[in-house]
């Protein structure tokens, strides 16, 4: 890229359109930003990606994108280009309705674990929002309620907050609840597997042997029998059963939805 | 008894010397590293901002998006 593509006329040209900013790890703590990479779970070199003025990560992560010639880049810059706009016409007309609903949607399209529900929902109802931004945040709606439950919770282990273990429990319950409202992420999820772990643990809290049961069945069927938290999840739940006496011992696991 | 403790109050004092001085070749190597790339052609090409700060700055003044440019010094 360095010797090629970042020289070349068309990428200066294009550079009109963005700010550039530079990142060189250099394991010399005194350089600038050397721990951002980490921060925004970076892990190979080259690697580009688009930020907004928070420093929200746009586009360029997942998939992978590496603007190596000028059609990758109009492709990336057209990926953040509408987000842009947008905002420049919410500033210009606060009272237009239609463009603040299509950049709600974006914005919370673009970072689901930060999105607002109650503004999303809102915002799909307003007449005019195109439909495929409707659709998106239908497909989107369960997998961001996951989050805004489970993020709280991410964050506290990570930091190992004192307050981690009230975060959890908080996290296993919002689960439960989604999944016995029916609200349950779909097995292709980056996240169903914290899903169906924290889901199975609200189960046990509950007391509620057929949902942690067919949690359990799940995950064995996705996992594998000879996964490591299998054993540890099924003798959980053979306690839970036993203390509880809800179901005969020897149909634990077995259950289906 | 003195002598063993004399010499062995000198191997550690020789051990530190060694240490510091490799490790500050190894961070003079590492620095000179960091300066060869910001002396590369592609640096100079465009106008790179080098603190995301400042990027961020910049992004909201003219409502343009960051496009960061994550690469390395200390190895090729």
């Amino acid at each position: 890229m360095e010797g090629g593509p970042l020289l070349s006329d068309w990428w200066v040209d294009e550079s009109k359109k963005f700010v550039a900013y530079l990142n060189i790890s250099a394991q010399l703590e005194d350089k600038p930003d050397q721990k951002l990479m980490r921060e925004y779970d970076l892990r190979g070199f080259p690697s580009f990606v688009f930020l907004d003025d928070s420093g929200l990560l746009l586009f360029g992560k997942e998939p992978y994108w590496r603007p190596d010639s000028a059609l990758a880049l109009g492709q990336g810059l057209a990926q953040v280009g509408e987000l842009f706009e947008l905002r420049k016409l919410v500033q210009q007309n606060p009272g237009d309705e239609i463009a603040r609903a299509r950049l709600t949607l974006i914005e919370g399209l673009l970072d689901p674990s930060r999105a607002d529900l109650e503004k999303m929902d809102a915002a799909v109802k307003i007449a005019g929002v195109p439909e495929e931004l409707v659709e998106e945040w239908a497909m989107t709606r369960i997998e961001a309620k996951f989050l805004s439950i489970f993020e709280p919770y991410r964050s506290a282990f990570q930091k190992k907050s004192a307050d981690r273990d009230a975060k959890k429990t908080a996290a296993i319950e919002g689960c439960y609840r989604m999944w016995v409202a029916g609200e349950k992420l779909a097995s292709s999820s980056n996240t169903f597997r914290p899903f169906l772990v924290l889901t199975f643990d609200g189960a046990l809290l509950a007391e509620d042997a057929k949902v942690a049961g067919n949690c359990l069945a799940m995950y064995e069927t996705l996992f594998g029998s000879h996964d490591r938290f299998l054993k540890g999840m099924k003798t959980r739940l053979e306690k839970m059963v036993i203390s509880t006496g809800k179901v005969e011992v020897g149909s634990i696991g077995g259950g289906r939805e | 008894m003195l002598k063993f403790s004399a010499l062995k109050s000198m191997t550690v004092v020789s051990l530190l010397l060694v240490c510091a001085v490799s490790l500050s070749q190894g961070s003079d190597e590492l620095e000179q590293r960091f300066q060869e790339k910001r002396a590369k052609k592609f640096v100079e090409k465009i106008e790179w901002v080098t603190s995301l700060e400042k990027a961020k700055a910049i992004s909201k003044q003219k409502n343009l998006p960051i496009l960061a440019y994550f690469t390395r010094s200390y190895a090729p």
